[in-house]
Order: C-alpha cells, then structure tokens, then sequence
C-alpha cells in the first residue's frame, strides 16, 4: 500500500517542481528583456551615427607579498621592438581591413561625455538588434588621477556587474640594487613624485570624426610643472590611429614622465598605481586584445567578477627618449588597516628605464558580449546568440539531464 | 552575458535536476528506511539543489548575481560537508 503512495508523492513533487521552474523562468527571461536600452543618458551626445556629418568641437610599498614581475630582461632591445612595432602595425592594418563595414557597425557604441575642469565621465554604449551593454568611464584630477571603469551588461545604468578604480599614486625613482630592471622590495627609493600634492591643469576635452568615419574622443592633463601628462582617447568603432589598433570598448592612455628631476645618477623611474575592486584580480602576460589580434607584446592586470571581465594592460615596451625600450611591471599587495580591518590594497609598478622623456600606453577596458557576436559578422547568426539561447541550453540541459538521470535509474532497476 | 555563460548554463542545469533527482530518492529511501543518516544525506542534497537553484537564477536574473558570492557558497559547502560528516560518524 505505501510503495504506490510514495510514487505518487514522487510524481506530484516532479510536478511542483516543473510548474515553478516554468513560473519562475517566463518573467525572468521578460524582465532580462524589459532592461534594453535603459541607460540614462548623460547628455552632451558626441555621437552620430558612423556614416553622418561630424561635429568638432601613499606611504613607501612595504612588506609585499603575491608578487609577480614580467618583462623582458635587457636594457635596450630598440632594434627588436621596432621590428614589433612593425608586425604590430601590419596586423594593426589585417584587422582593420578583416573586419568588414557590416562587422564594424555591429561593434559601434554610442558615446556621452559629461563632466568639467576635474572630472570627466564617458559612457559607451553597445546595442545591436535585442543586446546591449554599456560601459563608463570617470576619470578625475581630485585629489590624485584616477580611472573608474563600470560595466553593464544590460546597459542599466543601476546593474553595475563589474566595477574596479586604477589611481595614480606617485612616481618613484629608485636605485635598482638587485639589478632586474623594476621596481621592488629590495629596491632603494631616492625620490618620490605623489600625485596627491601636485596641482593638475583643467581636463580639456575634444571630439572629432576620422577620415574613416569613427568619432574619437579625447582627455588630457598634466601636472602644473610639465613633469607629468596623460592623454586618453577613446573611439565608436574599431579604428587605427597613430598605427595603433583601438577596440570601441577600451580607452588608450598616455603616460607622459618629462624632464623628471632625478636626484641621482643611475636610477630609474617607476610608475605606481594602485588597483581597486572587490572582483578577482589575475595577472596575464598576454592580452585580450592580443588574444584577439588588436595588439601585440602587451601584459595585462584582468579584474573578473561571475560573468564579466576587463582589464588594465600595457605595452611591454616604452618610447625612452625616441627609441623603444622594454618596460618592467610588478604587482604586489600591500595590507593597509580600512574600514573592514586590514584590507589588501594591490599596486602595479611599471619601471621604465631611465630617460628625459617617457611616453607609455596603457589600456583600459571591457570585454563587452559584443566580442562574442563579432566572430559571427552577421545578423541573423547573432540574432540566435542572445539571452533566449542561454535559456534555451538551460532548458535543453535540464531536459538532457532528467532523461540520464531516469536512465540510470532504470539501467539501475534492471540489473 | 556570454562569457562562458552558454557553458554555466549546461552545468547549472545538470547540477539542478540531478540535485532534485536525489534529493526524491532521499524522501523515498528515508521513509522506507527511517535511518537518521539519509535524513542528513537528504538536507544534503537539498543543499546541493538550493545551490543550483540559486546558480540557475543567476544566469537570468543578473541583479541576484550581487548577492552570490562565492563566500555564501563556500558556506553551502561548510553545510554540506558538516552534515556529511554528521552522517557519517552517526550511529544507526
């Protein structure tokens, strides 16, 4: 009498089961869909559609731990990294030409740019058929340089997925005493410049549209004694400039170190910034713009929350004094006492050889889901590459999944 | 959205339906036997179907992925590895 009676128990909670998944999964996929295009808008549109007219317009690092250093070894490697600049410019030039007008106008965001003399803030935003996503990026003079960079992948400005701070913190110059070219613990300081006490001159600000279409957006300041620049540029689209490959979802930085006051003979500069997120942190020697051919010899600092990844990355080597030379970067952390107690706060060091002037380019940025639908170059293809197929491999594992289970129960029944 | 999200959706949906399917057996197995040590093995796979549950709205429902830490999981795991251990060292 009890075995029918559980089996049917069995059969109503197998029931249950599917009537809440199904109740669950309906509003879900319509909520997901009710968020498209949502962003709020921060006026100042800079943006026109690609083929339209144009409108011109701390304390010393101590105690480190987790450290990890990349780099080539080797003072002067111009003659190699020329013939890397080269390689990099072909394949710059293979990328531009590989994707078509119809790839192109798949990857275009659209641009808003608000801000005043100190801060500035730029909204990219990705929206093709029923996917969007949408970055921003704030940068500030107050009280040092910093880079915000938040993610939406709905393109919600109140569903940030990923969020993580790159802060500007000082120049060191340091004598090299275990001779491996970077900036370590071992290291002696001889100077510092800190951010913080320099006075920053107002962010200007300009748009303009390329030959090719793209509108780029541009930032610069520099400190009030010239010692120290940083020039940003960000662009709709995939675009060449200066021979560099710029992918729509990241922002190329200049750091420029001039006429730096060294105040003794055989040091180097280093460059440290600090890195704030609550997400993962790795370190990879090869980025992902690398990986997907926009660049070359670069290394990256990756910041990875569930679903969602971007990345802080520069170009292994650096124009000392007009020739191109290697560049050597340290991560590290470092605790220091916060709210929560002792909290781990990571630095990178980038340490440049010794010159007059330094010119550096990092990059700063997302990988949006647009890259995932790149490849695919075509609408309808991508069309089928949307949350609904997510959904739909959900629903296809939980059904593969109950017919196993049911099989090996009654393989199981039958031995 | 699709970074890797096609590949957690399978393993999300795997992991859900097999934690229910156990945790069914569970019942059945715990009312036929009464053995206090299925009961435990039951809230496991309960656990373990929680969990999934949890993962699988992820992957919709992106504002719950700001609660879903991988800490509140490892204290999924603690649970689960507790009640196993109780399972285990319980006398019959």
């Amino acid at each position: 009498m009890k075995r029918p009676n559980n089996q049917r128990s069995g059969l109503i909670a197998l029931l249950i089961f599917f009537i809440i998944v199904a109740s669950i999964s309906t509003p879900v996929i319509a909520q997901d869909g009710q968020h498209h295009g949502e962003g709020p808008g921060y006026g100042n549109d800079i943006n026109n559609p690609p083929n339209s007219e144009s409108n011109n317009s701390p304390n010393e690092p101590s105690g480190f731990d987790n450290q990890h250093n990349w780099g080539k070894t080797g003072e002067n490697q111009s003659d190699s990294n020329h013939e890397q600049q080269n390689q990099y410019q072909k394949q710059g030039d293979q990328n531009d030409k590989g994707y078509g007008q119809q790839q192109k106008r798949h990857q275009y965001r659209k641009m808003n740019c608000t801000g005043d003399q100190k801060q500035y803030r730029i909204r990219s935003q990705w929206k093709l058929n029923n996917s969007t996503d949408a970055f921003e990026i704030d940068f500030t003079t107050n009280p040092e340089p910093s880079l915000t960079l938040n993610y939406m992948p709905t393109g919600n400005a109140s569903n940030i997925q990923l969020n993580f701070k790159i802060i500007l913190k000082k120049i060191v110059e340091f004598s090299d005493l275990n001779n491996n070219k970077r900036y370590d613990y071992s290291d002696v300081v001889v100077s510092t410049y800190a951010f913080n006490l320099q006075n920053f001159t107002d962010i200007t600000y300009s748009n303009e549209t390329l030959s090719s279409g793209e509108n780029i957006v541009r930032m610069a300041t520099k400190t009030a004694d010239d010692v120290f620049s940083i020039d940003m540029l960000i662009s709709d689209n995939f675009t060449l400039f200066n021979n560099l490959l710029i992918s729509p979802s990241e922002m190329k930085i200049d750091f420029i170190i001039q006429n730096y006051l060294y105040m003794k003979n055989n040091t180097q500069l280093a460059l440290l910034l600090e890195v704030n997120t609550n997400h993962y942190l790795t370190i990879e020697e090869e980025s992902f713009d690398e990986k997907n051919g926009f660049a070359t010899n670069e290394t990256a600092v990756n910041i990875s929350s569930m679903h969602y990844c971007g990345f802080f990355s520069w170009l292994n080597t650096a124009c000392i004094d007009g020739s191109n030379k290697s560049v050597q970067a340290s991560v590290f952390e470092e605790g220091h006492l916060g709210i929560k107690g002792i909290e781990n706060v990571t630095y990178i060091a980038i340490s440049y050889p010794r010159g007059t002037e330094i010119i550096h380019d990092p990059k700063i940025g997302v990988v949006s889901q647009s890259f995932a639908l790149l490849s695919l170059g075509d609408s309808n293809l991508i069309n089928l590459v949307t949350e609904f197929n997510v959904y739909l491999t959900y629903i296809i594992s939980c059904v593969l999944a109950i017919l196993l289970f049911l099989g090996i129960i009654i393989i199981r029944k039958r031995l | 959205m699709l970074n890797g999200i096609l590949e957690s959706a399978i393993i999300y949906g795997f992991l859900t339906i097999f934690s229910f399917g156990m945790w069914v057996i569970s019942i059945f197995s715990y009312q036929k036997s009464r053995n206090k040590k299925i009961l435990f093995v039951n809230i496991v796979f309960l656990l373990f179907l929680l969990k999934g549950v949890l993962l699988s709205l992820s992957i919709f429902l992106t504002d719950l992925q700001e609660f879903l830490s991988i800490s509140l999981f490892a204290v999924f795991d603690l649970l689960i590895l507790f009640l196993l251990f109780v399972a285990v060292l319980k006398k019959q």
